[in-house]
């Protein structure tokens, strides 16, 4: 409620006769409590204006007891049940003059509260500026909000309810207003400090009024009355101009709803007029803003890659080997690369050795690595020959009785070791073969190591008698498990990340050569069987799992099968699903638009 | 889902009142419709404004695209800058808001830092002081834009290297819209994979924002 507004409520009660008051007097009690609340609530709304500089009084010609047009003050009384309080339960709008005041308090049955009053042109405040909790202060000086809000609770709050309390009872008794009861309204104007939200922004204003933000193709709903102060008196309300935004506008409701169109910045208009305005085609106006966000998935390009670069690499790749078991891949440039014809910098490697081993690998080159496409080509490919050469030598009939062993008794320390050693010397060495490799093509280009840097994942398995064995080597983010379907899923490692997203180790980095470290990184198992081992990149496991605890949890992981053989009927176990693959790698994950690469033995 | 918490330290002190701080508005504009028109951005980024003059505040709290609208700017009519107070608000902003990777959430991607003052810091201790506070907070970038005449670049230098710290002729429309053009594209480069300690390299910025000289 506007302080002007009130003082004049309270000049026009002292200069009432004695009729008005004797019925006001009937409301003695209760009203003048409501009467209290009000003007409590009036100056904290008034001081915040103060505050903002804004202060836009409006004067009213007590002698007179009319009001300047243009200024007027309207006096809303919310009738209101003694238990509801209800912004919506506006239904009158009174003028500050007599009659209609008298009117409206003898029509009224229960309590009346006069909640606000609002002048015509009041200052705008931008609908969220106004919420004191976003304002956080820092300052060392004295006029902080914080201060301004202790202010409230102070004594000089106290002391304005006890002065109007005064002026009322001396209004209240003397039925002429004296020039006494003026100045101590006009006193207790001047001295008030304090501050509270003030959440409704006033229907007129010089500045356009702020929508909501939609976003195209997604449901638009906003009720418009949130935009009024509760007691504007609104009674008749449009909106224009929403041609091309897809919205419309209920006229009943109140609400602007659709499914919006078209992105951009739109300015449609209000138009509202109030009950006391009594010509029914004269309308007030303003100004909305309405800003539209673009559909993300409408953004994205498809720009091809730069065919003539020395590292170029198809955008998308995929491979299938069929044996016992079906061994697939797929590899496909994410959308954020696309989107700037950028390399897709992923790749992945399989083999099939005749003497019963699958060979999978995976890898990620790092975004900010110039030639990280070419690092992860060079890893994947390398890594494959190296085991070919050596895995025979390294994994021979011994091993193989060792396996068996393990497999009848895990908890046997000293053979679990024996193996560990035998597939840390196997797979660590396929590693560092790769690494040497990178360092080769660095030094032929004399460009810098890191620019290759890659993340990998290497497994090797082979189905024995007593059943599985699954080794790997991990480096860097994405995953790979053994995954059982509704049983369990064993992950051989953890993947590699730092404090923040995007941030994890490459496989040309130095500490990751640490003895220590590079043991930590191969892994093995022994399991009679499973549904599927499934080496993924961080593309699919960041979309699929998000968090390293979900990487663990095995509902994820069914989930994510589902999901795969909806797409892909890999239970077939036929070599011809490339192609649903690399479909299904194209999967919508707002927020996930790296490369993704995914290696399967089913 | 991962964000890109992008935080911009905004001048409002005496100096900016009247045209500066219109043409500051008018670039947040740029920023935003420029932004909105990048998939990535529309997404990922989240936007969080706070100012500094007198006083230091928070003018909207990490906030993304879909959603943001921009505030009413107040400038006072004179009086300090405060801008190691307002380095000191950000890092504790930065200490509550930004999403680190735990075994249960994936981390948001490393915050940037666009700082425009038009002056020089009147708490020039506490701006001390609080420099290796933001160093400490993994931001991707920290560009800090001296804007206009009055701008003393060599405090900026103390806190972000020389191809971060850029100069700003005047404080008009026109040089405040290439600076968000340019601070847009520089969002859009922020959500590269990289090592831990890999800082992103920024575009090249249009003729009217300068890298100042030695």
């Amino acid at each position: 409620m506007e302080r002007k507004q009130f003082s004049a409520l309270i000049e026009f009660m002292a200069n009432s006769t004695d009729d008005v008051w004797a019925n006001f007097n009937n409301f003695a009690g209760v009203e003048i409590n409501a009467l209290l609340v009000c003007w409590q609530k009036f100056q904290v709304e008034k001081l915040l204006m103060q505050e903002q500089g804004e202060n836009k009084m409006v004067r009213t010609d007590n002698k007179n007891n009319t009001n300047n047009t243009t200024t007027a003050a309207r006096v809303n009384i919310d009738i209101i049940n003694q238990n509801t309080l209800g912004e919506k339960e506006v239904e009158n709008i009174l003028q500050a003059d007599e009659i209609a005041l008298v009117e409206e308090i003898q029509k009224s049955q229960s309590s009346t509260i006069i909640t606000e009053i609002v002048p015509v042109s009041e200052p705008t405040s931008p609908l969220k500026n106004s919420d004191p909790t976003n304002q956080v202060t820092a300052s060392n000086n004295s006029s902080s909000q914080e201060d301004l809000t202790d202010k409230l609770t102070n004594s000089s709050a106290k002391k304005e309810n006890a002065e109007l309390s005064e002026v009322l009872k001396e209004t209240k008794y003397s039925s002429a207003g004296t020039d006494n009861n003026k100045t101590e309204t006009e006193q207790t104007k001047d001295s008030i400090r304090a501050q509270a939200p003030s959440p409704k922004k006033p229907l007129v204003s010089s500045q356009p009024i702020l929508l909501p933000n939609g976003t195209v193709g997604k449901p638009y709903k906003f009720n418009v009355l949130k935009l009024c102060s509760s007691s504007s008196g609104i009674v008749e309300l449009h909106v224009e101009g929403l041609e091309s935004t897809g919205l419309h506008f209920e006229a009943d409701t109140w609400i602007l709803e659709g499914i919006p169109e078209k992105p951009g910045d739109f300015s449609p208009s209000i138009l509202y007029r109030s009950k006391r305005q009594n010509d029914p085609s004269s309308f007030a106006k303003s100004t909305l803003s309405l800003t539209i966000n673009a559909d993300p998935k409408s953004l994205w390009k498809d720009l091809p890659s730069d065919k003539t670069d020395p590292y170029w690499k198809p955008d998308s790749d995929s491979k299938v080997l069929l044996q016992k078991r079906l061994l697939i891949a797929a590899s496909q440039r994410g959308r954020s690369h696309a989107h700037e014809g950028k390399f897709r910098d992923d790749d992945f490697g399989l083999d099939y050795l005749n003497d019963g081993w699958y060979l999978a690998t995976v890898a990620d080159g790092a975004g900010s690595s110039k030639f990280s496409r070419k690092g992860s080509k060079i890893v994947c490919s390398c890594v494959l020959d190296y085991l070919k050469q050596n895995m025979g030598v390294a994994f021979d009939t011994d091993f193989e009785i060792n396996l068996t062993k393990y497999s009848c008794n895990k908890e046997n320390i000293t053979i679990k070791k024996t193996i560990q050693d035998k597939v840390y010397t196997l797979l660590a060495g396929a590693a560092h073969a790769a690494f040497k490799k990178i360092q080769e093509e660095a030094s032929i280009q004399s460009v810098p190591l890191k620019d290759y840097a890659t993340t990998l994942i290497v497994s090797v398995m082979r189905q024995y008698e007593f059943g599985w064995f699954v080794g790997a080597y991990w480096v860097g983010d994405g995953g790979i498990g053994i995954y059982s379907r509704d049983s369990d899923v064993r992950l051989l490692g953890e993947p590699d990340g730092g404090e923040f997203a995007g941030q994890t180790r490459f496989i040309t980095m130095p500490e990751v050569w640490e003895a220590s470290e590079i043991y930590k990184r191969v892994r093995f198992e022994v399991i009679d069987d499973f549904t599927a081992v499934i080496l993924m990149t961080d593309g699919i496991t960041d979309a699929k799992f998000e968090s390293e605890n979900n990487l663990k949890n095995i509902e994820k992981w069914d989930i994510l099968w589902d999901d795969l053989t909806r797409t892909v009927p890999l239970a077939q176990r036929d070599g011809s699903h490339e192609k649903e693959l690399l479909q299904w790698l194209n999967f919508w994950s707002p927020g996930n638009h790296d490369d993704r690469t995914i290696a399967i033995l089913v | 889902m991962r964000r890109l918490p992008v935080y911009l330290l905004l001048d409002t002190s005496g100096s900016m009142r009247g045209e500066p701080i219109e043409s500051v508005k008018m670039g947040l504009q740029m920023l935003l419709a420029s932004l909105r028109q990048d998939p990535f951005a529309l997404e990922s980024v989240y936007l969080c404004i706070i100012t500094f003059d007198r006083d230091v505040r928070v003018l909207i709290p990490l906030e993304g695209l879909e959603h943001f609208q921009i505030p009413e700017i107040q400038t006072p009519e004179s009086g300090p800058t405060h801008l190691g107070a307002a380095l000191k608000l950000l890092c504790e902003r930065v200490d509550n808001e930004v999403r680190k990777n735990t075994i249960d959430q994936k981390g948001d991607w490393r915050p940037l830092l666009f700082l425009m003052t038009d002056g020089s810091p009147s708490d020039i201790q506490q701006y001390r002081k609080m420099i290796p506070e933001i160093k400490n907070r993994n931001f991707a970038t920290i560009v800090a834009c001296a804007a206009g005449t009055k701008a003393r670049e060599e405090y900026l230098l103390e806190l972000t290297d020389r191809q971060s710290v850029v100069s700003l002729d005047t404080t008009d429309a026109t040089s405040f819209r290439q600076f968000f053009k340019w601070v847009s594209a520089s969002i859009s480069t922020g959500n590269m994979s990289m090592g831990a300690t890999g800082q992103i390299v920024l575009p090249p910025p249009p003729p009217e924002v300068h890298h100042v000289a030695v």
